[in-house]
């Protein structure tokens, strides 16, 4: 339903516009294909899994690793990590990506884009012992390190979404007596939204193989039954281990991309 | 309302539920890193653990189940560093951690280690383990490595380590400078043998590693260095696989976790002979072990030790209750 008072409803060039034209084009896969496979793929690889696991003759080391208890507690701690961090990701670098979009922070922008690329080029490992060395180790390490890592894609596609909208709309909403404020608000962030998302879900995804890590500084996680597998050799451990990550990963990202499409404005 | 503010809404629904996800799982984290680190009158029942330790049948499971007590999951922390154990619990972080016996930084940190009252840890005597087509083929490394296995006993052995963990030298080096003084059978000859030697990854693995390559190529052998492997399952399936000729193992490490027995044997001597007996099946001969016993001990810091009044391991079960 067209909003009567705000008549700047001109469609936005490209983004966000007809994606499901653009896709239905390409002759890809209609949103309800999408939304099913997935989760069905998914489900039939973990049910695979668990009967692999049931199959073999455990022994007492692989025991201590692969037992429900254990795989919940793993896993509710590595969606911990993934969850906080990115929340804390988009708390921070969304912000700090409006900031440096606006006119009269161009001078400090390749400093924090600098900042950025550094903490994402430094391999995550490194990351995470430079941390333990410092400040010491456990969940909340864990998370600065997780933040640091994937602030890059959010903080980028802030700034990619907001400097591509077309500044004759921004002209425009000026002409039409809206502030700089109400310019940002109406016009700016609504148009960044699909582009942010984008980078919002790359994130999510980034941590999640991240958090694989965090158990080298006591935060558990599902890289703490892969560790296991590793070390002790225990080739069910190991795939459990992999496996249920790589599943997570998979599954916060279709969770990712229903919510991109939920939220995708209709008609830009 | 427009279609474009609602995706800036639902962008905020999104970070809402977040929130209160991240917040409401932290609510069982938060309580449990506060406990152990909060220190307060008396120190909280909480145990930091190495890689192997939580999960060997000789590690936690296995001494839980012995001395009939039970970490509640959240007051474990398992760090996959082992090193990482002795700072967390020299400054407090856990009350308990796992450690071995003779490395370098229980004595420089001020750790107390606890009595094994119920004599869960079997003997870990270290033991050059040779795989026996080669030994067959070399019998003189088993002459050439008697004297050196003889001299290696506790004291010797913590010193070294804390050459390398505590004064940060290294270790081929601190391998080196020990061979330099200690007597090696100068008469056995192993010139034109090709051998590989390893190790496991922690420094006093390192050292008889470095000290097992130097005394080979000693006597004329050519040795392949793969020392340093990640996991002693690892070492183990390379040596049973061929991949590797030679390496140091603990007496129990075999006995618990190769042989998969669930009593330990109290005496070394006993312990020793079960061990070759039962592993000469799988291809391993195991060398007269050395006086030196890098077994896994439970640590408190001396301030925690004094403050719980805590001096044996089977104590931890009413620190647990309470």
């Amino acid at each position: 339903m067209a909003d009567p008072t705000t008549t700047v409803d001109i469609a936005a060039p490209g983004v966000g516009r007809g994606a499901d034209e653009l896709l239905a084009e390409l002759g890809g896969p209609s949103r309800l294909w999408r939304w099913i496979v997935t989760p069905v793929v998914l489900g039939g690889i973990c049910v695979a899994l668990y009967v692999y696991v049931q199959g073999q003759e455990l022994d007492r080391i692989e025991v201590a690793s692969l037992n429900a208890p254990m795989i919940r507690q793993r896993l509710i701690e590595h969606l911990h990590l993934t969850l906080v961090s990115t929340f804390f990701v988009i708390l921070i670098a969304v912000p700090l990506g409006i900031v440096l979009t606006r006119p009269w922070a161009r001078p400090v922008t390749p400093l924090f884009l600098g900042i950025a690329n550094i903490g994402q080029a430094v391999p995550s490992i490194g990351v995470l012992v430079l941390l333990a060395v410092t400040v010491g180790i456990g969940f909340e390490q864990a998370i600065y390190a997780l933040v640091l890592y994937a602030t890059l894609p959010v903080l980028r596609n802030t700034m990619v979404g907001l400097d591509q909208v077309d500044p004759s709309l921004i002209e425009a909403a000026r002409g039409m007596g809206l502030t700089s404020r109400g310019v940002l608000a109406r016009i700016e962030l609504p148009l960044a939204v699909p582009v942010m998302l984008a980078g919002i879900r790359t994130a999510l995804v980034i941590n999640v193989g991240t958090a694989a890590l965090a158990t080298f500084i006591g935060a558990g996680g599902l890289g703490w039954i892969i560790n296991q597998g590793n070390v002790q050799n225990r080739t069910p451990v190991l795939l459990t281990g992999s496996i249920l990550t790589a599943v997570v990963a998979l599954a916060l990202d279709w969770i990712a991309g229903i919510v991109e499409d939920v939220l995708r404005p209709k008609g830009l | 309302m427009s279609t474009k503010t609602r995706s800036l809404r639902g962008l905020l629904v999104v970070m809402s539920a977040l929130a209160v996800f991240a917040a409401a799982c932290g609510d069982d984290d938060d309580d449990a890193a506060s406990d152990g680190g909060s220190g307060g009158d008396t120190p909280d029942a909480s145990i930091c653990v190495g890689g192997e330790f939580s999960t060997r049948p000789d590690g936690l499971p296995g001494l839980e189940e012995a001395y009939g007590f039970e970490f509640p999951a959240s007051d474990v922390t398992a760090l996959d560093e082992d090193s990482l154990v002795y700072n967390e619990v020299d400054q407090g972080n856990c009350t308990f951690g796992s450690i071995f016996a003779t490395d370098g930084r229980v004595g420089a940190l001020g750790l107390t280690v606890l009595e094994d009252d119920e004599a869960f840890f079997p003997p870990y005597n270290g033991s050059l383990n040779v795989r026996t087509e080669v030994l067959d083929e070399f019998p003189g490394i088993e002459e050439l490595f008697a004297p050196v296995s003889e001299a290696l006993d506790d004291a010797t052995m913590i010193d070294l380590n804390a050459q390398v963990d505590v004064d940060g030298e290294d270790p081929a080096d601190v391998a080196q400078a020990w061979l330099d003084d200690a007597d090696i059978p100068e008469d056995v000859d192993l010139s034109g043998a090709s051998l590989t030697v390893s190790s496991k990854e922690f420094t006093e693995q390192l050292i008889l590693g470095h000290i097992t390559k130097l005394v080979l190529e000693g006597a004329g052998a050519d040795v392949d260095d793969q020392i340093g492997l990640v996991g002693s399952t690892s070492v183990r399936d390379a040596l049973t696989s061929g991949e590797v000729d030679l390496y140091w193992e603990y007496l129990g490490t075999g006995w618990v976790t190769y042989l998969d027995n669930t009593e330990a044997i109290a005496d070394p001597v006993e312990q020793y002979e079960a061990v070759r007996d039962a592993d000469a099946a799988n291809g391993v001969t195991w060398l007269e072990p050395a006086p030196f016993n890098n077994t896994y001990a439970i640590a408190v810091s001396d301030e925690n030790a004094e403050a719980l009044g805590i001096t044996s391991i089977s104590e931890i079960k009413d620190l647990i209750g309470s």
